[in-house]
Protein backbone atom coordinates (compact mmCIF):
# COMPACT_ATOMS: atom_id res chain seq x y z
CA UNK A 1 0.00 0.00 0.00
CA UNK A 2 3.00 2.15 0.56
CA UNK A 3 4.27 1.46 -3.04
CA UNK A 4 1.05 3.03 -3.94
CA UNK A 5 1.60 6.13 -2.45
CA UNK A 6 -0.73 5.62 0.57
CA UNK A 7 0.20 7.09 4.09
CA UNK A 8 -0.85 6.18 7.57
CA UNK A 9 -0.95 2.33 6.93
CA UNK A 10 -2.55 1.16 10.23
CA UNK A 11 -4.00 -2.28 11.13
CA UNK A 12 -7.06 -1.51 13.54
CA UNK A 13 -8.22 -5.33 14.05
CA UNK A 14 -7.03 -8.42 13.45
CA UNK A 15 -8.98 -11.84 13.71
CA UNK A 16 -9.18 -15.65 12.79
CA UNK A 17 -11.22 -14.76 9.49
CA UNK A 18 -11.88 -19.02 8.83
CA UNK A 19 -12.55 -20.13 12.53
CA UNK A 20 -15.45 -23.09 12.35
CA UNK A 21 -15.46 -23.00 8.64
CA UNK A 22 -13.96 -26.05 6.60
CA UNK A 23 -10.88 -24.22 6.19
CA UNK A 24 -10.02 -23.85 9.57
CA UNK A 25 -7.49 -26.08 9.32
CA UNK A 26 -5.66 -25.29 6.44
CA UNK A 27 -5.84 -21.13 6.81
CA UNK A 28 -3.98 -21.88 9.91
CA UNK A 29 -1.30 -23.95 8.64
CA UNK A 30 -0.39 -21.09 6.34
CA UNK A 31 -1.05 -18.56 8.55
CA UNK A 32 -3.85 -16.79 7.28
CA UNK A 33 -5.84 -13.87 9.09
CA UNK A 34 -8.18 -11.48 8.51
CA UNK A 35 -6.99 -7.72 8.86
CA UNK A 36 -8.86 -4.40 9.14
CA UNK A 37 -6.67 -1.67 8.05
CA UNK A 38 -6.78 2.53 7.15
CA UNK A 39 -4.99 3.83 4.89
CA UNK A 40 -5.06 7.69 3.60
CA UNK A 41 -3.94 9.60 0.15
CA UNK A 42 -1.84 12.49 1.64
CA UNK A 43 -3.43 15.42 0.63
CA UNK B 1 6.62 -10.71 0.15
CA UNK B 2 4.74 -11.68 -2.89
CA UNK B 3 1.92 -9.48 -4.01
CA UNK B 4 1.65 -10.82 -7.78
CA UNK B 5 0.59 -14.36 -8.87
CA UNK B 6 3.41 -16.79 -10.29
CA UNK B 7 4.03 -15.58 -13.44
CA UNK B 8 2.65 -18.76 -15.21
CA UNK B 9 -0.99 -19.06 -13.09
CA UNK B 10 -4.01 -18.46 -15.68
CA UNK B 11 -4.79 -14.99 -14.55
CA UNK B 12 -8.23 -15.32 -16.89
CA UNK B 13 -8.91 -19.26 -14.82
CA UNK B 14 -8.62 -17.57 -11.53
CA UNK B 15 -11.35 -14.86 -12.79
CA UNK B 16 -13.67 -17.24 -13.95
CA UNK B 17 -13.26 -19.41 -10.57
CA UNK B 18 -13.92 -16.67 -8.23
CA UNK B 19 -17.10 -15.44 -10.56
CA UNK B 20 -18.47 -18.73 -10.49
CA UNK B 21 -18.13 -19.14 -6.89
CA UNK B 22 -19.65 -15.14 -5.97
CA UNK B 23 -22.63 -16.10 -8.41
CA UNK B 24 -23.51 -19.06 -6.63
CA UNK B 25 -23.31 -17.22 -3.72
CA UNK B 26 -25.38 -15.02 -5.05
CA UNK B 27 -27.71 -17.44 -6.38
CA UNK B 28 -28.21 -20.17 -3.83
CA UNK B 29 -26.58 -18.03 -0.48
CA UNK B 30 -27.65 -21.44 1.53
CA UNK B 31 -25.38 -23.89 -0.72
CA UNK B 32 -22.15 -25.85 1.04
CA UNK B 33 -19.28 -22.63 0.59
CA UNK B 34 -16.10 -23.19 2.80
CA UNK B 35 -16.58 -19.28 4.03
CA UNK B 36 -18.77 -17.94 6.09
CA UNK B 37 -22.11 -15.62 4.82
CA UNK B 38 -25.58 -14.13 5.67
CA UNK B 39 -26.65 -11.54 8.10
CA UNK B 40 -26.22 -13.39 11.39
CA UNK B 41 -22.11 -13.90 10.87
CA UNK B 42 -21.61 -10.34 10.15
CA UNK B 43 -23.41 -9.65 13.38
CA UNK B 44 -21.67 -12.38 15.76
CA UNK B 45 -18.62 -12.45 14.32
CA UNK B 46 -17.94 -9.27 12.53
CA UNK B 47 -19.74 -6.84 14.70
CA UNK B 48 -22.29 -5.34 12.11
CA UNK B 49 -24.87 -3.70 13.67
CA UNK B 50 -27.89 -5.71 13.72
CA UNK B 51 -30.29 -3.30 13.69
CA UNK B 52 -28.62 -1.59 10.79
CA UNK B 53 -28.36 -5.05 9.04
CA UNK B 54 -32.40 -5.40 9.52
CA UNK B 55 -32.79 -2.87 6.96
CA UNK B 56 -30.94 -4.03 4.23
CA UNK B 57 -32.97 -6.61 1.81
CA UNK B 58 -32.43 -10.16 2.80
CA UNK B 59 -32.14 -11.10 -0.73
CA UNK B 60 -28.25 -8.97 -0.46
CA UNK B 61 -27.81 -9.49 3.20
CA UNK B 62 -28.14 -13.19 2.89
CA UNK B 63 -25.33 -13.49 0.52
CA UNK B 64 -23.02 -11.36 2.47
CA UNK B 65 -19.58 -12.71 2.33
CA UNK B 66 -17.36 -10.60 3.62
CA UNK B 67 -14.71 -11.39 6.14
CA UNK B 68 -14.43 -7.94 8.18
CA UNK B 69 -16.24 -5.16 8.59
CA UNK B 70 -14.62 -2.15 7.24
CA UNK B 71 -17.37 0.20 8.50
CA UNK B 72 -15.67 -0.09 11.92
CA UNK B 73 -12.57 0.87 10.71
CA UNK B 74 -13.27 5.27 10.58
CA UNK B 75 -16.72 6.67 10.35
CA UNK B 76 -18.19 7.38 7.00
CA UNK B 77 -20.55 10.60 6.68
CA UNK B 78 -23.07 12.47 4.81
CA UNK B 79 -22.05 13.65 1.96
CA UNK B 80 -19.01 11.59 1.15
CA UNK B 81 -18.67 9.86 -1.83
CA UNK B 82 -17.75 6.06 -1.42
CA UNK B 83 -16.61 3.10 -3.62
CA UNK B 84 -16.76 -0.53 -2.61
CA UNK B 85 -14.55 -2.63 -4.51
CA UNK B 86 -16.01 -6.40 -5.15
CA UNK B 87 -19.25 -4.58 -3.88
CA UNK B 88 -21.06 -8.76 -4.32
CA UNK B 89 -24.63 -8.44 -3.14
CA UNK B 90 -24.31 -5.34 -1.69
CA UNK B 91 -24.30 -5.44 2.09
CA UNK B 92 -21.60 -3.03 2.75
CA UNK B 93 -21.89 -0.68 0.06
CA UNK B 94 -25.89 0.11 1.06
CA UNK B 95 -25.29 0.35 4.75
CA UNK B 96 -22.83 2.90 3.11
CA UNK B 97 -25.20 4.33 1.32
CA UNK B 98 -27.78 4.96 4.40
CA UNK B 99 -24.44 6.78 5.93
CA UNK B 100 -23.68 9.10 3.07
CA UNK B 101 -27.11 9.60 2.84
CA UNK B 102 -28.78 11.74 -0.58
CA UNK B 103 -26.23 14.46 -0.67
CA UNK B 104 -23.62 11.32 -1.16
CA UNK B 105 -22.86 9.01 -3.41
CA UNK B 106 -22.13 4.94 -3.13
CA UNK B 107 -20.59 3.50 -5.71
CA UNK B 108 -20.25 -0.51 -5.92
CA UNK B 109 -18.00 -2.32 -8.18
CA UNK B 110 -18.13 -5.80 -8.89
CA UNK B 111 -17.50 -8.44 -11.37
CA UNK B 112 -19.99 -10.64 -11.33
CA UNK B 113 -23.05 -9.48 -13.09
CA UNK B 114 -25.24 -11.46 -10.99
CA UNK B 115 -23.74 -9.69 -7.97
CA UNK B 116 -24.05 -6.44 -9.27
CA UNK B 117 -28.04 -6.93 -10.28
CA UNK B 118 -28.81 -8.35 -6.49
CA UNK B 119 -26.78 -5.29 -5.24
CA UNK B 120 -29.24 -2.56 -7.52
CA UNK B 121 -32.40 -5.06 -6.83
CA UNK B 122 -31.34 -3.75 -3.03
CA UNK B 123 -30.51 -0.55 -3.46
CA UNK B 124 -34.26 -0.41 -5.39
CA UNK B 125 -35.84 -1.85 -2.56
CA UNK B 126 -34.61 0.99 -0.30
CA UNK B 127 -35.22 3.78 -2.30
CA UNK B 128 -31.67 4.65 -2.39
CA UNK B 129 -31.40 6.42 -5.69
CA UNK B 130 -27.77 7.87 -5.11
CA UNK B 131 -26.58 4.66 -5.33
CA UNK B 132 -24.86 3.12 -8.57
CA UNK B 133 -23.15 0.12 -9.11
CA UNK B 134 -21.20 -1.05 -12.11
CA UNK B 135 -19.49 -4.44 -13.62
CA UNK B 136 -15.91 -4.00 -13.85
CA UNK B 137 -12.24 -5.08 -12.41
CA UNK B 138 -10.75 -3.99 -9.17
CA UNK B 139 -7.44 -3.58 -11.43
CA UNK B 140 -9.46 -1.18 -13.58
CA UNK B 141 -12.13 0.54 -11.98
CA UNK B 142 -14.84 2.21 -14.16
CA UNK B 143 -14.25 5.18 -11.83
CA UNK B 144 -12.65 8.73 -12.54
CA UNK B 145 -9.69 9.45 -10.97
CA UNK B 146 -9.57 11.73 -8.01
CA UNK B 147 -13.28 11.74 -7.33
CA UNK B 148 -14.04 9.73 -3.99
CA UNK B 149 -13.88 10.26 -0.68
CA UNK B 150 -13.74 6.51 0.84
CA UNK B 151 -12.99 3.72 -0.90
CA UNK B 152 -14.31 0.44 1.02
CA UNK B 153 -13.73 -3.19 0.00
CA UNK B 154 -14.17 -6.23 2.35
CA UNK B 155 -12.67 -9.89 1.38
CA UNK B 156 -11.69 -9.16 -2.37
CA UNK B 157 -8.34 -7.81 -2.62
CA UNK B 158 -6.82 -11.43 -1.76
CA UNK B 159 -8.48 -12.56 -4.74
CA UNK B 160 -6.56 -10.06 -7.45
CA UNK B 161 -3.65 -11.55 -8.93
CA UNK B 162 -1.96 -7.89 -8.86
CA UNK B 163 -2.28 -6.75 -5.42
CA UNK B 164 0.29 -3.79 -6.20
CA UNK B 165 -2.25 -2.57 -9.15
CA UNK B 166 -5.19 -2.84 -6.60
CA UNK B 167 -3.50 -0.49 -4.34
CA UNK B 168 -2.55 1.74 -6.91
CA UNK B 169 -6.44 1.89 -8.42
CA UNK B 170 -7.94 2.61 -4.88
CA UNK B 171 -5.10 5.16 -4.59
CA UNK B 172 -6.12 6.96 -8.07
CA UNK B 173 -9.86 7.01 -7.39
CA UNK B 174 -9.37 8.74 -4.49
CA UNK B 175 -9.55 12.32 -3.37
CA UNK B 176 -6.27 13.91 -1.68
CA UNK B 177 -6.74 13.08 1.94
CA UNK B 178 -9.12 10.50 1.21
CA UNK B 179 -9.37 7.13 3.07
CA UNK B 180 -8.90 3.37 2.12
CA UNK B 181 -10.96 1.08 4.90
CA UNK B 182 -9.99 -2.15 3.53
CA UNK B 183 -11.25 -5.73 5.42
CA UNK B 184 -9.23 -8.63 3.93
CA UNK B 185 -7.72 -11.62 4.55
CA UNK B 186 -3.56 -11.76 4.22
CA UNK B 187 -0.75 -15.13 5.11
CA UNK B 188 1.86 -14.19 7.61
CA UNK B 189 4.24 -16.74 5.84
CA UNK B 190 5.59 -16.17 2.54
CA UNK B 191 3.91 -18.94 0.11
CA UNK B 192 5.76 -21.10 -2.19
CA UNK B 193 5.66 -20.51 -5.61
CA UNK B 194 3.83 -24.03 -6.51
CA UNK B 195 1.27 -23.07 -3.82
CA UNK B 196 0.76 -19.73 -5.25
CA UNK B 197 0.08 -21.42 -8.83
CA UNK B 198 -2.40 -23.54 -7.51
CA UNK B 199 -6.01 -21.81 -8.04
CA UNK B 200 -8.32 -23.88 -5.95
CA UNK B 201 -5.81 -22.80 -3.12
CA UNK B 202 -6.86 -19.12 -4.16
CA UNK B 203 -10.59 -19.83 -4.03
CA UNK B 204 -10.46 -22.61 -1.44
Amino acid sequence: MQRAGFVDVAIVARWDAFRGTSKEKIARKFGVEGVSLIARKPR
Amino acid sequence: MATSCPIGLDVDQLRREVSFIYARVAEDPNGDFHFHRGPGYAAELLGYDPSELAAIPAASSASFAGVGNPHCVAPIVAGETVVDIGCGAGTDLLLAARKVGATGKAIGVDMTPAMAEKTRGGAREMGLSHVEVRVGDALELPVESGTVDVVISNGVINLTPDKDRAYAEAFRILKPGGRFQLADIVVANELSEKIRNDIDLWTG
